[in-house]
């Protein structure tokens, strides 16, 4: 009796329990169990397997280390972006649920009705012990969605339906899951390029380079300074270049004829990659082969021509880089006349012209001296005709009695010598012979224009007296003697410092007329007067200059009876002046 | 055991488990029947109670509470008032525990949240709505503790489709200790929701879709954009984004980020610019404890850029990488693409910016245009422009770590003429761009120069010299540089101009200023030759002035100054100014326009000596002022003979002023004809070229004048002298040698009429002719033969007239005279009439007193009372004035000859 009533209560206990559970379980609809399950496979997924409708193979993703990589069925990088997609809208499918796939006996259908077979499209999400199977079947009738059948967990089949979005994805082809390029080293870490050309399999050509502090350096075929950003430039194609395709595996070697062989070394691993040309095949594409990947690829055939010739592309083309502070003497010949100009302990720069029969020396002007190296380092090689020339190259390009012959010898001793000809085949080019770099070029330069003997180019621009003073600076009108600005230092500020770097921008005459000057056939006579007095109390001085009218943007001529000069003033003191005029315009 | 304790023990211990069982059936059943039913909760007391474990800044009010067993709470709505102000809202609200977990603590018993609407309400009407529908947030029934949030965050025009796995959080990481600071945490909320608004608003409707992945050292959050999204300017795009702590001792964390779309739209103001297939990838390395402890690297990567509206056509594929650490900042761009190839680094090393690399372009691919006002413009075409940049080791400008090297060949930019260029400047480091050696060769011009750009404000001079035609250069200088040399024609030399335009690229407008001298060889302005020139040009944001001193033609020497305000001036001058010198006009009548031109349309001098000033307005002026402003005055002196109107003057001196839209002309001092004498006239009305006039004239020759007046007011020379002349030595054949000294004409007019027709002024005048043998004259020369015709018996002199005075009436075409006067020696001849100048008729009514020009009183009486002829009252002229019929009438019947 005891027993009974104790089995009684405690089946009542039981049966109240799985009510109670049952009704528990009913809570969740299936939609609500779908999200549920998803957002909790989506945090620990490691494997995404999907087989499209028109793709025999199955596609595998795994996840390793928080990358994913593409295993089957090529062992590839991932495109993140593509796979990113496909969790994105993985995680926001809604599917509808229609019914249990029990149930589908007892409608009189079967799984065949909703083209869910083993042709179908299946995607399969698995991680931490769970997985989730979405297959895809045929359009429904609304041709809005698709049908589907999900598996979750353990959880029995149903058949539900749900959009075509994820289904449109897994269809895609291979190469759209595979990252694009093939090489996978930091760019900016990669110390060494090798580049090897190969003619029926045979080594023809080597182009090797290495970066040293940070500047890459030829070591062959010569041993020369690379133009860092034209490596650079070389190694952003070759991380950049997209493959066209890949390669099936079972190529036949024997048609494989080896092309150009590029190694990479970047923190001490190195990558090479291989090309070849496919005889078997007239398409214009390369087969590619890595040491790092297994899979072989295709890159179009045109990609060679960037990896060639890179002794002459890669090559530095200035041919100077001087610093004027590292410059102690630059000689300057044609024909029977040069100009030497050296620096002395100063810090300045003393010129000497000798025009064949006599010589004389000169205060060369220091801002003309870095313009003139400024210009120099503009110089590039057009093309390199020779390295290495023969002294009947030599002879033959008229390198024996060259037109000029600049000679630049560094604070160090280091010299660079250039012998410089006008090129036969062009003449706007010049021949010129670096002979220290040991190598002919052509370039277009002026150095007619640029190579002058002549003293007046390198002269002094100073032409007030050295260490002079200024206090105050008188302009004034010369005719009518009217003041037309009296500038003081402490009064005028800015404005006066301007007028105070009075100098000369060139020199137009090494000569002085008390009434004016003949400038490109107009006359101009002396209209202003500028005086330069200086604040010693003991040493009173004042330093005049003459000025004509204002005949350009930029052309204001001066002149000193004293140095016996005209000479164009600066831009600033044009300025200053062409104001102090406006204003005593606008005054009357 | 014996038998009888083994049953009690069996039935005191069944006794228990019965107890239990009973205890679970009742537990178990209550629970059954609670967990199914819905249990309403008062309002009022829930709301108390509710409110009473909050502070009072934020209360609630909830409506329809109720407990649906024993682990969920729902009500209808719950709304959040902070300080009196609705501040959210929850519609739907549930919340479901498990109580089962209750000693696990208060996270634990946490099981889902669900609401069906959650809005932040703002008391800011111009914010967007921000609310969140269909939010479930529930912890994972397989991975307790870890949880996943959905919902649709709705900004404004924006949806967000949210699914978050959330990571476990344990009970000892809730805040236990300090309470929430509600008031703190809905500020805080308050504060995002309004930077959300703003931000919401700067972008078009949108719809993404958003997952996240949230550990608890680290995660990653994709969003996708949604394919029915209305968001015109975004299509295709995602972006993944993901963290990672790597430990918990160290806060750094890095970040990596990519971005994709099919494109993007980047729109400016008449610009569109679609970015294809954008891809940007992040990395960082933050430490939000260590200061400056930041590295950031990011590639951008574009196929192509595709421009629409005032920029239009294709932009190459290009690359970008942004590397920053604490100390250095590189941005390097790379381009390998049909127009560009390009590799550049710019770099920032202790605060100064360098660049080094090359950009080659190849124009001729380049197929972009710029919509300008002067027209659809490609905006850069040729061979090829190079641009290298390299450290600078010998700067000319201190500060300037970089130069830069620019090559152009067959190069246009704006369609200007192909042409070379070289340019060598350099970059300081903050970027100042100071070409100081330029040089460029393009149609017909060949300039050096040099450049400077600042920025911030973007200050730019330019200093050019060399040959410049301007046409050349047009496209670049808008549309104000065409129509200022579209009168000037260099087909035979190009001038040479040095000039300096600065001002602030994006600064107020008109800011720049342009100073030129311009020294030019042969050109023609307005069909006026120049055989040389100097010029000095200035163009501010007031106006165009140009000045010159030396203007030489073929006639002498001009110098002026002519000013062009700027439209930005909303000045309606079109011109003004003034011009000194030797002014050829004839071929210099329409250099000032077209008013000028027609004012002294009628002037024939080849040169004159000028003085001349004024300004020229447009119509608006006139439709502003209801009056018309230009107004000018030139003085004229002409020296040498000249024609006005056909009349040949000998000099002249006056001028013409032109105020108020009429027309003054005063000419005090005019030489015509031999004579002397004076014009003024003035316009009357705008509407009509009605002139009011006077002119006097005095001693004037007759024969020139004659010879010389226009057909339309009097005869042609060969009708002042006659046509039947030669065959009448009486009437008009006279040898001009002999006479065209002879005669001289005083003559004065006061008239009104329209300028354009002589034939229609009316006035009054007088004429007055003297010291010549009348019977020369056309009009009257019938008077001798005529009259002798009749063979009175009369005094040899007394057909014989010397002078004429006629004060007349001048009625347009019609001139009437009452008392023309024509005496001789003897005899007067009283006649009144007309004369028809249209038809060139001839109408008069004379009466011929013999010796009554005799003035001797007496005699003359006598004469009269026997004249013979006293028979005839009048002599009657009439017909075509080249040979009128004359009728002499006696009394009472006239007499024929």
């Amino acid at each position: 009796m005891i027993k009974n009533r104790i089995f009684l209560l405690l089946m009542a206990n039981v049966a109240l329990a799985m009510i109670i559970s049952f009704n528990r379980e009913e809570e969740k609809s299936p939609e609500e169990r779908f999200t549920e399950s998803l957002s909790n496979l989506l945090a620990h997924l490691d494997t995404i397997r999907f087989r499209g409708e028109r793709q025999g193979q199955e596609t595998y993703f795994h996840k390793r280390d928080r990358e994913w990589r593409m295993i089957d069925p090529l062992d590839w990088p991932t495109d993140s972006i593509a796979l990113s997609n496909l969790l994105s809208k993985t995680s926001h499918f809604a599917p509808k649920f229609l019914y249990p796939i029990d149930s589908l006996f007892s409608r009189g259908e079967l799984l065949s009705d909703y083209e869910l077979d083993a042709n179908s499209s299946v995607l399969r999400l698995s991680g931490n012990g769970e997985s989730m199977d979405i297959h895809f079947g045929k359009s429904t009738r609304d041709e809005k969605d698709r049908f589907l059948m999900i598996k979750i967990g353990d959880d029995k089949k149903a058949i539900w339906r749900g959009s075509s979005e994820l289904k449109d994805l897994i269809d895609g082809p291979t190469v759209e899951w595979t990252k694009s390029n093939f090489v996978d080293l930091p760019l900016y870490t990669i110390d060494l390029i090798l580049v090897s050309e190969f003619e029926d399999n045979a080594l023809t050509k080597e182009t090797k380079l290495h970066r040293t502090d940070n500047q890459w350096l030829f070591s062959r075929p010569f041993i020369a300074q690379a133009n860092d950003e034209e490596v650079a430039h070389l190694l952003q194609k070759l991380s950049s270049e997209k493959l066209a395709g890949f390669s099936e595996d079972k190529l036949d070697e024997n048609h494989l004829s080896k092309i150009l062989e590029v190694s990479l070394k970047s923190l001490g691993d190195e990558e090479t990659i291989t090309f070849h040309s496919n005889e078997a095949s007239e398409e214009k594409f390369l087969i590619v082969r890595s040491n790092k990947r297994n899979q072989l690829f295709f890159v179009n055939g045109d990609f060679l021509n960037e990896l060639k010739d890179l002794s002459s592309k890669l090559r530095e083309k200035k041919l100077f880089s001087l610093a004027q502070g590292k410059v102690a003497r630059i000689k300057i010949t044609k024909d029977d006349r040069s100009l030497t100009l050296r620096k002395n302990l100063e810090d300045t720069w003393i010129g000497l012209e000798d025009n064949g029969s006599h010589s004389f020396s000169f205060e060369a002007d220091n801002d003309v001296i870095s313009n003139f190296l400024h210009q120099l380092n503009r110089v590039e090689a057009m093309n390199f005709t020779f390295f290495d020339p023969t002294a009947e190259i030599l002879s033959a390009e008229g390198f024996d009695e060259p037109r000029f012959r600049l000679e630049v010898e560094q604070v160090d001793s280091t010299r660079q010598n250039l012998l410089i000809n006008r090129s036969n085949a062009d003449s706007s080019f010049w021949k010129t012979y670096a002979t220290e770099q040991a190598l002919i070029c052509l370039v277009d330069a002026p150095w007619d224009k640029l190579l002058s003997t002549q003293s007046m180019i390198f002269k002094s621009r100073n032409v007030l007296p050295r260490n002079y003073n200024t206090e105050r600076i008188v302009f004034e009108l010369l005719d009518e003697k009217i003041v037309l600005h009296d500038f003081a230092r402490e009064l005028d500020g800015e404005s006066f410092d301007r007028v105070n770097e009075f100098r000369a921008e060139s020199f137009v005459e090494l000569s002085f007329n008390d009434e004016g000057v003949w400038m490109e056939g107009d006359w101009l006579p002396w209209k202003y007067r500028l005086t330069f007095v200086n604040s010693e109390v003991f040493d009173r001085m004042e330093t005049t200059f003459l000025l004509t009218k204002k005949t350009g943007a930029g052309r204001w001529l001066a002149g000193s009876a004293e140095l016996g000069l005209v000479f164009n003033l600066p831009i600033q003191v044009i300025d200053e002046l062409s104001k102090k005029i406006s204003l005593k315009d606008s005054e009357k | 055991m014996r038998p009888s304790n083994a049953f009690l023990s069996l039935r005191r211990g069944g006794g228990k488990i019965t107890f239990l069982l009973t205890i679970g059936f009742l537990i178990q059943a209550s629970f059954l029947g609670f967990s199914s039913r819905q249990i309403p909760l008062p309002e009022k007391l829930t709301q108390w109670t509710l409110n009473s474990f909050l502070s009072e800044e934020i209360q609630v009010e909830i409506r329809e509470p109720r407990l649906t067993g024993l682990s969920r709470m729902e009500c209808s709505s719950l709304v959040l008032i902070k300080t009196g102000k609705r501040f959210a809202k929850f519609d739907g609200l549930s919340i479901r525990t498990k109580p089962s977990q209750f000693g696990n603590g208060l996270l634990a018993m946490f099981s889902r949240l669900e609401t069906e609407n959650f809005v932040l309400f703002s008391d800011e009407p111009s914010d967007v709505s921000v609310q969140l529908k269909k939010v479930v947030f529930a912890s994972q029934t397989n991975s307790p503790g870890q949880g996943f949030f959905s919902g649709n965050l709705i900004i404004g025009p924006h949806q967000f489709s949210i699914l978050a796995t959330l990571p476990s959080l344990q009970q000892n990481e809730l805040p236990s200790e300090n309470p929430v600071d509600w008031k703190k945490f809905t500020s805080h909320l308050e504060e995002v929701r309004s930077e959300v608004s703003n931000w919401s608003q700067k972008f078009p409707p949108s719809r993404f879709y958003l997952t996240g992945l949230i550990r608890g050292d680290g995660g990653e959050v994709i969003v996708r954009q949604a394919n029915d999204s209305s968001m015109t300017n975004l299509d295709g795009g995602l972006a993944k984004f993901s963290w990672q702590n790597p430990s918990k001792t160290d806060s750094s964390f890095s970040i990596r980020g990519n971005f994709a779309a099919n494109s993007l739209s980047l729109a400016s103001e008449g610009s569109s610019f679609s970015v294809l297939n954008p891809l940007l990838g992040i990395r960082a390395k933050i430490n939000p404890d260590g200061e400056d402890d930041f590295n950031f690297s990011c590639s951008v990567r574009v196929d192509s850029v595709v421009g629409d509206g005032v920029i239009s056509g294709t932009l190459p594929s290009a690359h970008l990488l942004l590397d920053r650490t604490k100390e250095n900042l590189s941005i390097r761009l790379f381009s390998h693409s049909k127009p560009l190839k390009a590799s550049v680094i710019a770099e920032r090393l202790s605060n100064e910016w360098q660049a080094r690399g090359h950009l080659d372009l190849k124009p001729e691919h380049l197929d972009v245009e710029a919509t300008l006002p002067q027209g659809v413009l490609r905006i850069i075409n040729g061979d090829f422009l190079s641009i290298r940049l390299d450290s600078n080791h010998a700067p000319i400008k201190t500060g300037s770590p970089t130069q830069c090297v620019i090559k152009a060949e067959n190069f246009s930019a704006l369609e200007s003429p192909s042409g070379d260029y070289s340019i060598c400047a350099e970059i300081a480091s903050d970027l100042t761009i100071w070409i100081n050696d330029a040089w460029g060769k393009m149609g017909r011009s060949e300039v050096t120069g040099s450049y400077h750009q600042k920025w911030m404000p973007n200050d730019y001079r330019f200093l050019i010299k060399g040959n410049c035609h301007p046409p050349d250069i047009e496209n670049w200088l808008g549309i104000w540089w065409t129509p200022l040399w579209a009168e000037f024609d260099f087909a035979k030399s190009v001038p040479w101009g040095d000039f300096s335009i600065e001002g602030t690229w994006g600064g107020e407008p008109g800011n720049s200023i342009t100073e030129g001298w311009v020294r030019s060889g042969a050109f023609d302005f307005r069909d006026l030759p120049i055989s040389n020139s100097s010029l000095e040009v200035v163009v501010d944001k007031e106006s165009t002035r140009l000045r010159s001193s030396g203007i030489k033609h073929d006639h002498g020497t001009l110098s002026g100054f002519l000013e062009f305000p700027r439209s930005m001036m909303q000045t309606h001058c079109l011109l003004s100014f003034e011009v000194t010198g030797d002014f050829p006009l004839n071929q210099a009548k329409g250099i000032f326009g077209p008013r000028i031109r027609k004012s002294l349309k009628e002037v024939n001098a080849t040169v004159v000596g000028c003085i001349a000033n004024g300004q020229i307005f447009d119509d608006d002026a006139y439709a502003e002022n209801e009056q018309n402003q230009t107004r000018f005055e030139i003085t004229l002196q002409a020296d040498k003979p000249f024609s006005y109107s056909g009349i040949p003057l000998d000099f002249a001196d006056g001028r013409f002023i032109y105020r108020k839209g009429l027309l003054r002309g005063e000419f005090p001092n005019l030489g015509i004809c031999g004579g002397s004498g004076s014009l003024s006239f003035l316009e009357l009305s705008e509407e009509s070229d009605l002139i009011q006039l006077a002119f006097e004239l005095s001693k004037a020759s007759s024969y020139l004048l004659l010879k010389n007046l226009p057909s339309t007011i009097g005869s042609s020379p060969k009708e002042a002298i006659g046509s039947d002349g030669a065959q009448n030595e009486d009437s008009i054949v006279v040898e001009p040698s002999r006479q065209k000294n002879k005669g001289l004409i005083d003559f004065s007019l006061q008239a009104e009429g329209p300028f354009a027709n002589p034939l229609q002024f009316q006035g009054t005048g007088n004429f007055r002719l003297s010291d010549v043998e009348i019977g020369t004259m056309n009009i009257l020369g019938g008077i001798r033969s005529k009259l002798g015709s009749f063979n009175f018996p009369l005094p040899s002199d007394a057909l014989r007239f010397d002078r004429l005075e006629a004060p007349f009436l001048l009625e347009n075409d019609i001139i009437r005279f009452d008392e023309a006067k024509l005496g001789g020696p003897v005899s007067l001849l009283l006649a009144r009439g007309s004369f028809d100048l249209a038809e060139k008729e001839v109408d008069i009514n004379a009466e011929l007193k013999i010796a009554g020009n005799l003035n001797i009183p007496l005699i003359k009486q006598i004469v009269n009372f026997a004249d013979p002829l006293s028979r005839f009252s009048a002599i009657r002229i009439i017909g075509p004035w080249e040979n009128p019929n004359w009728t002499v009438h006696l009394t009472p019947e006239p007499l024929s000859p």
